[in-house]
């Protein structure tokens, strides 16, 4: 479970708040999407539940812990983080990549590398042909299946996602999203994916929390938003993708 | 213009020893900054600390090596305590912030040099005085040997970077400290770790250098624009580039000398500036930014 509680942040030399005061849970086992448009705080929220940013006030509860107390490294090893730039490291292995964390934490070195073949296969990339590749090597999708599988590494029981799939090509986009969610059941985690592409989030999530300026409008099922839209800004984004739906259906209707 | 080419062996090598000790100097500073993003301008207090300790323990002993070895780990622990005490405070903040605070510590340290050590330069003896022949010119050993201790250290720190997980989270942090951070991966410890290094290394140079020049307090002061200048070249951040730049400088300071000395001391500036408009990251460097 995570919560957060009037949780704001202002930046140095900021005459607003970036994000807040906001109000959140997040039930065990849910997917969550937080949607916005760029500049609405959602990423700033997002790295506040692992603190890579500190909050200015209120605070964030894992499992009924504040986490402020607590060491911030420990706590991201319990957390998964999915970056936007999908930032696997250029100089090491797609194997030693996702096995940082574990070596680090010396694991015993045969329980690393099943530990990362392990990985590999849930993300659908085959060890063998996989592991000694570099980064450079990979397409975008596979790149980010690694940083999955990286994420993934020292079992967390949450994930946090920021714009993950942001920058691969449609086809691709649909099929790890679809595979993101098996993962997410699979081994019952409890994730909060940021996007700002409402049909990702739609076919996605659990839930949708739809954000504006730092604040929270309006959280539900996507089946809630668009019966009953908090204000005409969710009507619009929830809209979206049946507009989108309609237009390309008469686009495609058009005798060519 | 001829030049006795008797006397350009025996520049070239020892342009290749000012270019070591330049390296050990150099490498500290610049991990330090494409790690943390500090200018740390105190690794010259560690290398003048690595000099006199050298010379402290090679008096009570007779041992230079010892003495070596020794202001090797007072560098480490000067630089560890520094790490703890202050840096750790400060990485969050502009490199300017650190450049100046550094710049403190380095005065503040010469300070107590002077209180402790007095304030007349120290002589270290030579620890052999035996000389090879090398195309009819006698090339003190002392000087090659300055040359394979920066070349073992060189081979060290690679292979420390490259081969080993640690040094692999230290270029990942290079690369994308958010990164490493949001893995999970302890930073703080990676960040001390370089700077006890690069600490060690100035030590290191201090002592190694010590029995070349007379050991004193501003003596790191006389090396700081050298050092500066070898970093920038370099590109802040790699170690190939801090090599390579060291090399360089070293045997334009030595070069220069034996062509033209009163422009010996200009030479590197020249160089740098040049390299600049050239390459502002340096040769091989990142760009000096915040994070």
């Amino acid at each position: 479970m995570i919560e957060l509680r009037q949780l704001r942040k202002r930046f140095d030399h900021a005459d607003h708040d970036a994000v807040g005061p906001l109000d959140l849970r997040v039930p065990p086992g849910e997917l969550l999407a937080l949607v916005g448009t760029s500049g609405s705080g959602k990423s700033t929220t997002l790295h506040m539940i692992n603190r890579l940013v500190e909050p200015s006030a209120g605070s964030v509860l894992i499992d009924g812990i504040d986490i402020s107390g607590q060491d911030p490294v420990a706590l991201r090893r319990g957390i998964g983080f999915v970056f936007q730039a999908i930032g696997l490291f250029a100089h090491m292995s797609v194997a030693d990549n996702i096995a940082i964390t574990p070596r680090l934490l010396r694991w015993p070195r045969d329980e690393v590398a099943a530990r990362v073949d392990g990985l590999l296969e849930l993300v659908h990339l085959d060890p063998a042909i996989y592991r000694a590749r570099m980064p450079h090597q990979l397409s975008g999708g596979q790149r980010q299946r690694a940083a999955f599988a990286r994420a993934l590494a020292a079992r967390p029981r949450i994930m946090l996602m920021d714009e993950p799939f942001g920058a691969l090509d449609p086809l691709t986009r649909d099929e790890l999203s679809a595979e993101f969610r098996t993962i997410h059941e699979k081994l019952g985690l409890t994730s909060i994916i940021v996007t700002h592409d409402m049909t990702e989030a739609f076919l996605l999530a659990d839930r949708i929390a739809v954000m504006r300026a730092g604040r929270l409008v309006q959280i539900g099922t996507a089946r809630a938003l668009l019966a009953d839209p908090a204000d005409e800004f969710v009507r619009q984004m929830v809209r979206m993708p049946r507009l989108r739906a309609a237009r390309l259906a008469r686009a495609m209707g058009e005798p060519g | 213009m001829s030049l006795d080419p008797r006397l350009v062996m025996s520049s070239v090598i020892f342009g290749l020893s000012i270019g070591g000790i330049y390296f050990l100097l150099a490498i500290g500073l610049s991990l330090c900054f494409g790690l943390m993003r500090i200018i740390s301008l105190d690794q010259l207090l560690y290398y003048s600390i690595g000099a006199f300790v050298t010379y402290s323990v090679g008096v009570a002993t007779g041992q230079f090596w010892l003495g070596v070895a020794a202001g090797a780990a007072a560098g480490g622990l000067a630089s560890l305590a520094v790490e703890r005490l202050i840096f750790r405070r400060i990485y969050a903040r502009d490199p300017t912030f650190s450049m100046i605070t550094s710049f403190g510590l380095l005065f503040g340290g010469i300070g107590i040099i002077k209180f402790v050590w007095g304030v007349v330069p120290r002589p270290v003896e030579v620890p052999t005085l035996a000389q090879f022949d090398v195309l009819g010119t006698q090339i003190p050993v002392y000087r090659l040997i300055i040359v394979g201790i920066a070349v073992v250290v060189y081979a060290l720190i690679w292979a420390f970077l490259h081969r080993t997980i640690v040094g692999k989270a230290i270029r990942a942090a290079i690369e994308n400290v958010e990164h490493v951070e949001g893995l999970g991966i302890n930073v703080g410890r990676l960040f001390t770790l370089t700077f006890v290094i690069a600490g060690a290394l100035s030590g290191l140079a201090g002592g190694v250098y010590a029995p070349l020049i007379l050991v004193d307090p501003m003596m790191g002061l006389e090396m700081l624009a050298f050092v500066f200048m070898v970093v920038i070249i370099g590109g802040l951040g790699s170690i190939k580039g801090t090599a390579i730049s060291a090399l360089i400088i070293g045997q334009v300071v030595s070069l220069g000398s034996l062509i033209y000395a009163p422009a010996a001391q200009m030479a590197p500036f020249v160089i740098m500036l040049a390299i600049l408009l050239i390459r502002p990251t340096g040769l091989f460097g990142v760009a000096l930014t915040r994070r």
